[in-house]
């Protein structure tokens, strides 16, 4: 059973799809088998993955069982890579996706192609609706994009109530992986102080070391619909989540490290 | 000078992601100016202790709505509220802190509610109700307390965890703000 890690934030435009896209993109050429789910209505990461070249079909027309999941979900030239996109979004859909999000079909239907890979990384919509909720439910961690400015610091408090109220009654296995600030900008000396300040307070481990510069190459990968690690110009941009994967796997195999001995251990062979 | 690091939100969020990660915050950060404390878990979210405590230091405030200002202020600080707000019977502010919302819809808001405590205490034959708190999302709650001042009413409103027992604290900082309103701390 693979992991199911959701990318998520209160607020819209902070970058959520691009972390999801790269992220993924970075976990699966570390050598992992990852299926990158686009669960927004709006849409994002169909458009980024241009998947729409191959189907306009998507999650909502699987849970709607229109399709198989081979007609929904394609790998990507990285064998490893696979994308499946929202599908049709008219309104109609979107009311019934957050019927099948309270419904509890959303989550079981995850669950099943997360077993199918070894990480399931899903981009949520921004907000604290019902979808996102049940996209919680279904997940076994969440990861949270938040830019180091002070509204969106202020309103992380929104978003974790949501992850605490998750664990509290539907999903205790929830973890919060961590926080990943993006588009970061160095120069900007009150957003450096507001870092300073975050960094000294927060507990250990909820910020990733690991920080997304700002960028403007990802706007080119954008256009171009293609992680910003396959661009020439993008290799810089491109290490940022190459580090963000490494450190993600770093802490899942401290997290998993038991270090117990049982008295049996006789050598590696 | 903390340029978020007073910020209830912020502190809320500390505490939040302390009991999510299963880590206690960072010590307290000094910076040059200010030391800056983190609250810890405990203070945000636990009740206040009926332990006596200083009064909030008025003295260099000359204008009643700043004094008001700072009483709510330094309650929110203290006990881990979002926001507050006073207000008066005609739904106006007379002191904000932290509106998650526009302040005067906020204050008209709060007069709202306030008249509904009253109606409700009237229909159900509880004259003198003076205290409604509903929840609003999944963690939060808001609290009305309804007091008197000279024969009008007056509403203070809090925007708070739902674990927080916020009675006391309510009911200290009322003393407080009666007498900013009765002109009894300026004698």
């Amino acid at each position: 059973m693979g992991k199911i890690i959701t990318v998520a934030s209160q607020k819209g435009g902070v970058g959520k799809t691009t972390t999801a896209l790269n992220f993924a993109y970075s976990l699966c050429r570390l050598g992992e088998r990852v299926l990158l789910l686009d669960a927004d209505p709006q849409g994002g990461m169909t458009i980024s993955t241009n998947i729409r070249k191959k189907t306009n079909k998507g999650l909502y027309d699987y849970l709607s069982g229109e399709c198989k999941i081979n007609e929904v979900a394609f790998y990507t030239k990285e064998k490893k890579l696979a994308i499946m996109g929202i599908g049709t979004a008219h309104p109609e859909a979107i009311l019934q996706l957050e019927g099948w999000a309270r419904d509890g079909v959303l989550a079981s239907t995850l669950k099943r192609f997360g077993g199918h890979f070894d990480y399931l990384i899903i981009d949520a919509p921004a907000g604290l609706g019902s979808l996102v909720t049940a996209l919680l439910n279904a997940s076994d961690g969440v990861i949270l994009a938040a830019q180091c400015k002070a509204l969106a610091l202020k309103s992380l408090s929104q978003f974790l109530s949501l992850i605490n109220w998750v664990r509290n009654h539907d999903n205790q296995e929830l973890r919060l992986e961590g926080v990943v600030l993006t588009m970061r900008n160095a120069d900007d000396a009150t957003e450096n102080e507001l870092f300073e300040e975050i960094s000294t307070s927060f507990p250990e481990d909820l910020l990733y070391e690991t920080a997304i510069a700002y960028d403007p190459v990802y706007e080119a990968a954008s256009i171009k619909a293609i992680p910003v690690a396959m661009l020439n110009d993008g290799q810089r941009a491109a290490r940022n989540y190459f580090a963000l994967a490494t450190e993600y796997k770093e802490r899942e195999m401290l997290a998993d490290a038991k270090g117990e001995e049982d008295g049996s251990d006789t050598g590696l062979f | 000078m903390a340029l978020i690091l007073d910020s209830s939100e912020i502190n809320y969020a500390i505490s939040l992601a302390s009991k999510l990660i299963g880590k206690e915050p960072k010590p307290a950060v000094k910076t040059a100016e200010k030391e800056v404390e983190t609250a810890p878990l405990a203070a945000v979210v636990a009740a206040p202790t009926e332990v006596a405590r200083p009064p909030v230091d008025l003295t260099n405030l000359k204008y009643r709505g700043d004094r008001l200002h700072r009483v709510i202020e330094d309650m929110c600080q203290r006990s881990g509220f979002l926001g507050a707000v006073i207000a008066d019977n005609h739904g106006l502010p007379l002191a904000v802190v932290n509106p998650p919302v526009n302040e005067d819809a906020l204050s008209a808001f709060t007069t709202v509610l306030g008249e509904a405590l009253h109606r409700a205490g009237t229909l159900l034959g509880q004259h003198g109700a003076e205290y409604l708190a509903i929840d609003i999302n999944y963690e939060d709650k808001i609290v009305l307390r309804r007091f008197f001042i000279n024969d009008a009413v007056n509403y203070l409103m809090v925007i708070c965890p739902q674990e927080v027992d916020e009675r006391s604290e309510i009911e200290l900082s009322i003393d407080q703000i009666s007498s900013i309103l009765t002109g009894a701390d300026q004698d």
